[in-house]
């Protein structure tokens, strides 16, 4: 009987094991909350946590910042660093536990400096806490992103100085046509939509072709347009689905930024098929 | 006396019926709903890998997978960080991918989801001596954000 007793406590204590080997499970809504209000005011947020199995979460304030791919870089936020958001952002708890199929409700507030201006971005990044070490494989952390957008303007239409700027425009041949890319800064406060089409003109000024260029992220979304935040530098790329012979062509860069045209970049470049060691670069003429 | 109050009584409550139904049968109101973007990442756990090479030796690749099912009513972004796969100073060159691709993709954009997707990870050896034996380990994170 007694070790019947001990074979069942045994039994018990490897099923308590292997439960909590699981991580927990988490749904996240909203995953993205607009901020806006008046500078040095405390301006409430929230957002909810399901647990779709028993875990403990923490939640800490991270920066973001867009790569060149057009997508979102996240770091974890530093108080003493005068760019990090976390000195804008404060969360009421930092961790939680949360039992199955129920939920709780995070809460935070942001002040905005009364010097900010223009547009900023900030994460809460929502993470389970693990309770198990990985001695041999691979551990897997989920985490969820709630991105905080904060508009400084308060609500009011502000028509902001747009600022961009193209630059280091390459090309390479690439099958059944020539891929161009190129790098869009957005040199103003405000986030936007970039709209770029690249046109070839030959000696003659004559349209050859013209190819849309985006981020890859855009590319993967399926997207028209490229979204580029402030401060951010991205590529942008195209392929123009046509074999053009090897010559003395013009690239015309026409960038439209928040619907708003942007000068015209101009580059005489020569098309060369080179030899697969090398890269084709665009080759001024003038 | 008393029937012109009641008459006059009457006729009051008949207008302010009157007129309130009237205001009732030309009133119009909005209903507006605005759903947050919501987003579960479920099923994926922790994964070990393993190798058809002969165990230890130069070169031979140990790989491993896991499968997670993403539900989300908008578009979402979903990417992978990870390092390599460690014991103590020894490190193996550890590579990553969703869907057997690139680290990150996005669900479509204007439409829900509901799909299940798969995680993998591939160690490659280098000389014999080039590593330890014993047990490697390493984590990446999954990042479920909207942008």
């Amino acid at each position: 009987m007694l070790n019947i007793n001990y074979i069942k406590m045994i039994i018990l204590v490897c099923v308590a094991f292997s439960v909590s080997a699981h991580g927990g499970e988490f749904a996240i809504s909203p995953l993205v909350i607009n901020i806006e209000g008046k500078k040095n005011t405390k301006i409430p947020f929230e957002f909810t946590v399901k647990a779709k199995k028993t875990g403990d979460v923490t939640i800490k304030v991270f920066d973001l910042n867009q790569i060149e791919t057009g997508h979102m870089g996240f770091i974890e936020g530093d108080e003493n660093s005068k760019e990090s958001k976390s000195s804008w952002v404060t969360l009421e708890k930092t961790k939680f536990s949360i039992k199955q199929n129920d939920f709780s409700v995070a809460k935070g507030h942001v002040v905005i400096p009364r010097k900010a201006k223009g547009q900023h971005l900030a994460a809460v990044m929502v993470e389970e806490v693990q309770s198990k070490e990985v001695k041999n494989g691979i551990a897997v952390n989920v985490r969820y992103a709630v991105i905080l957008k904060i508009d400084t303007t308060s609500g009011k239409k502000i028509r902001s100085r747009t600022k961009t700027k193209f630059e280091n425009l390459s090309f390479r041949k690439v099958e059944d046509g020539w891929e161009f890319e190129g790098e869009f800064k957005n040199l103003s406060k405000t986030e936007g939509r970039l709209f770029t089409e690249l046109q070839l003109r030959n000696s003659n000024k004559k349209l050859i072709g013209r190819v849309t260029l985006k981020t890859l992220s855009a590319w993967q979304r399926n997207e028209a347009e490229s979204m580029v935040y402030p401060g951010s530098k991205v590529k942008i790329f195209g392929k123009l689905p046509k074999d053009v012979i090897e010559g003395n062509y013009q690239v015309r860069i026409k960038n439209k930024f928040n619907n708003r045209n942007q000068p015209v970049y101009r580059e005489d470049v020569v098309l060369m098929i080179k030899d697969e060691s090398s890269n084709n670069q665009a080759m001024l003429t003038d | 006396m008393k029937l012109t109050k009641l008459a006059l009584a009457t006729a009051i409550c008949t207008f302010g019926f009157a007129a309130q139904a009237a205001e009732l049968d030309s009133d119009s109101a909005t209903v507006s709903m605005n759903v947050g973007l919501y987003a579960s990442l479920t099923g994926l756990d922790d994964f070990s890998l393993s190798t058809t090479d002969a165990d230890g030796s130069a070169g031979a690749t140990y790989s491993g997978s896991d499968d997670f099912n993403l539900e989300s009513n908008g578009q979402v972004h979903v990417s992978m960080t990870g390092g390599d796969l460690s014991n103590g100073s020894d490190s193996v060159s550890t590579s990553y991918g969703l869907d057997n691709s690139t680290t990150e993709f996005d669900t479509a954009s204007d439409a829900v989801h509901n799909a299940s997707h798969n995680v993998s990870a591939s160690a490659v050896l280098g000389a014999i001596s080039a590593q330890k034996a014993g047990s490697y380990s390493g984590a990446i994170t999954i990042t479920v954000s909207s942008i």
